[in-house]
This record gives C-alpha cells, sequence and structure tokens, in this order.
C-alpha cells in the first residue's frame, strides 16, 4: 500500500527579521542628529579690551543709515557693491602696506561698521555678509 | 494491515510576526516622540549668502529677540535685557569647554540695531565671543 505523505510547504526562516529591524531601529537611534542651526559667525572682541589708536589709513568705515543707506568709505553705494568695494580696498591696502602680519599672512585692513540706532537688523547682516564674501578678515562692529 | 503511525512534529511558537511587532513598536515611537525643543520667539530670519553651519547641538546657546525687544535664551523668557550677560555667564561656567560655545543669534530682520547691540554688549560681557547670526539661505 502506497502511502502518500502529504507534501509540506518550504518556508523561509523569517526569525531572524526580527534581528534586522533591531538592527535598523539602533543604526538610525545612533546616527540621527539633530541640526543645530546655520548662520554667518563673528569672533566679538572682549569686553575689558581697550580700543587701541589705530592709523586711519588702516580704517574702511562702513555707515548704515536708518534709511538702508550704505555708505562706504563715504560714498554712497548699493549694499551689492561693497563686496567688489572691500575686495579692491584690501588689495589697495596690501600694496600701500607690504609685509606680512602677526599671523604670518599679509596685513589686512578694519572694516568698522557704524550702524544708526534705527537702522534694521537686516540691512547691518547684509553688509557683513558682503564683507565675508570679499573674505575680510577685520570687521568691527561700533557700539553706540 | 500496518499501522502508520505519523512521526509526531515538533511544537514551535511561529516567530514570523516578530519583525512586524517591531516595527509597529519603531513607527509608534517615531510618530509618539516630541523631542523637547523649545520653539523660541517668532521671529523672521534675515537673509544671507555665506552661512556657516553650527557643529554641534551641544555647545550652542540660542538666543532669541523679536522686534518689540522680548528676549529669550535657550528657553527662559527674559523680563529686561541685561539679564542675558549672567545667564550666559552662568551658561559657560557649567559648559565642558566654555571655549566652543557658540552663541546662536536669532533675531527678527526688522529689529532695529539698538537693540541688536544691546545684546553684542551683553554677549562680550559674559566673554562669549563666539557668535553667529541665524540666517537663512539665500541662493544666488
Amino acid at each position: 500500500m502506497i502511502i502518500k505523505k502529504r507534501r509540506e510547504v518550504d518556508e523561509i526562516n523569517s526569525s531572524s527579521m526580527a534581528d534586522i529591524a533591531f538592527l535598523l531601529l539602533v543604526f538610525f537611534l545612533v546616527t540621527t542628529t539633530i541640526d543645530p542651526g546655520e548662520g554667518l559667525t563673528m569672533i566679538l572682541p572682549p569686553y575689558e579690551s581697550d580700543p587701541s589708536p589705530r592709523d586711519a589709513d588702516e580704517i574702511v568705515k562702513i555707515l548704515v543709515r536708518s534709511t538702508g543707506q550704505v555708505l562706504l568709505d563715504g560714498e554712497i553705494m548699493n549694499i551689492e557693491q561693497i563686496e567688489e568695494k572691500s575686495k579692491n580696498k584690501v588689495q589697495e591696502f596690501q600694496i600701500n602696506h607690504p609685509g606680512l602680519g602677526k599671523d604670518g599672512k599679509p596685513k589686512q585692513p578694519i572694516f568698522v561698521v557704524i550702524t544708526d540706532k534705527k537702522a534694521q537688523y537686516q540691512t547691518f547682516l547684509k553688509v557683513i555678509d558682503q564683507l565675508k564674501l570679499a573674505a575680510c578678515k577685520k570687521i568691527s562692529v561700533v557700539e553706540s | 494491515m500496518n499501522i502508520i503511525t505519523k512521526p509526531r512534529k515538533k511544537s514551535t511558537v511561529s516567530t514570523a510576526s516578530l519583525p512586524d511587532i517591531i516595527f509597529m513598536l519603531l513607527i509608534f515611537f517615531m510618530v509618539t516622540t516630541v523631542m523637547k525643543t523649545f520653539d523660541g520667539l517668532k521671529v523672521q530670519d534675515p537673509s544671507a549668502k555665506k552661512i556657516e553651519k553650527l557643529e554641534n547641538r551641544k555647545n550652542v546657546i540660542y538666543i532669541w529677540q523679536t522686534k518689540d525687544g522680548s528676549v529669550c535664551v535657550d528657553d527662559q523668557t527674559l523680563n529686561n535685557i541685561d539679564d542675558i550677560s549672567e545667564i550666559l555667564r552662568f551658561k559657560l561656567e557649567s559648559s565642558i569647554d566654555p571655549g566652543k560655545m557658540v552663541v546662536q543669534f536669532k533675531s527678527d530682520q526688522n529689529t532695529t540695531m539698538e537693540l541688536i547691540q544691546q545684546v553684542h554688549t551683553e554677549c562680550r560681557q559674559a566673554n562669549a565671543l563666539k557668535l553667529s547670526y541665524a540666517a537663512k539661505k539665500l541662493s544666488d
């Protein structure tokens, strides 16, 4: 007599799926970081520091008026022009003051940003942004 | 006639649905977790091009300032701008590496410079000299 054995359906062993899921969970837990934000970075001078007197030709003055008008060395200009102008100023300064500074790099002029009390933060930040785009190292903000 | 005894099958608990349970748990926690982040004050970020990303959230102190002058440091709302330096000093002292601490300053684009400069002074008094002006990226 022939006894037909019932054919068993082949199954894929899925017990390790749980391990994979856990592994994924742990991986994402470890690798997720929360975005801390972004912005324009500046280094402020210490509070007690005595501003040492500077030569007038070392300084480039930038005035920001309450109306949003910007003046670079007494010249009215668009904010977008500052990048170009300040690059020229740096070159000009380095021609007049050859040699290296204390950090071993070509000397840099100081850009002094003077703002009106009623000037808007956005205008001020645009000016700083332009100076940063022009790779100006020495930026100083005047506190009234 | 022979009596055929079927070999007894070992009974096992099926673990096939275990991953589903774990995935369910994962999704449940993902949906329900609310991270403890203080949204701060409502400000309209200014925009800039030359933006740098901050590195580590642990080393960042956040200051919010609205255009009408209310100020918030991390999750404390201040009544007086002059309190900033005190709080910053305390936070710097209690941090692991005070030299690496960055102040992320978020202010409204319409704030007047008078208020901004008060914050500058406060930061300098507290010796928190690394300042980052929060801004959104402006594409060229």
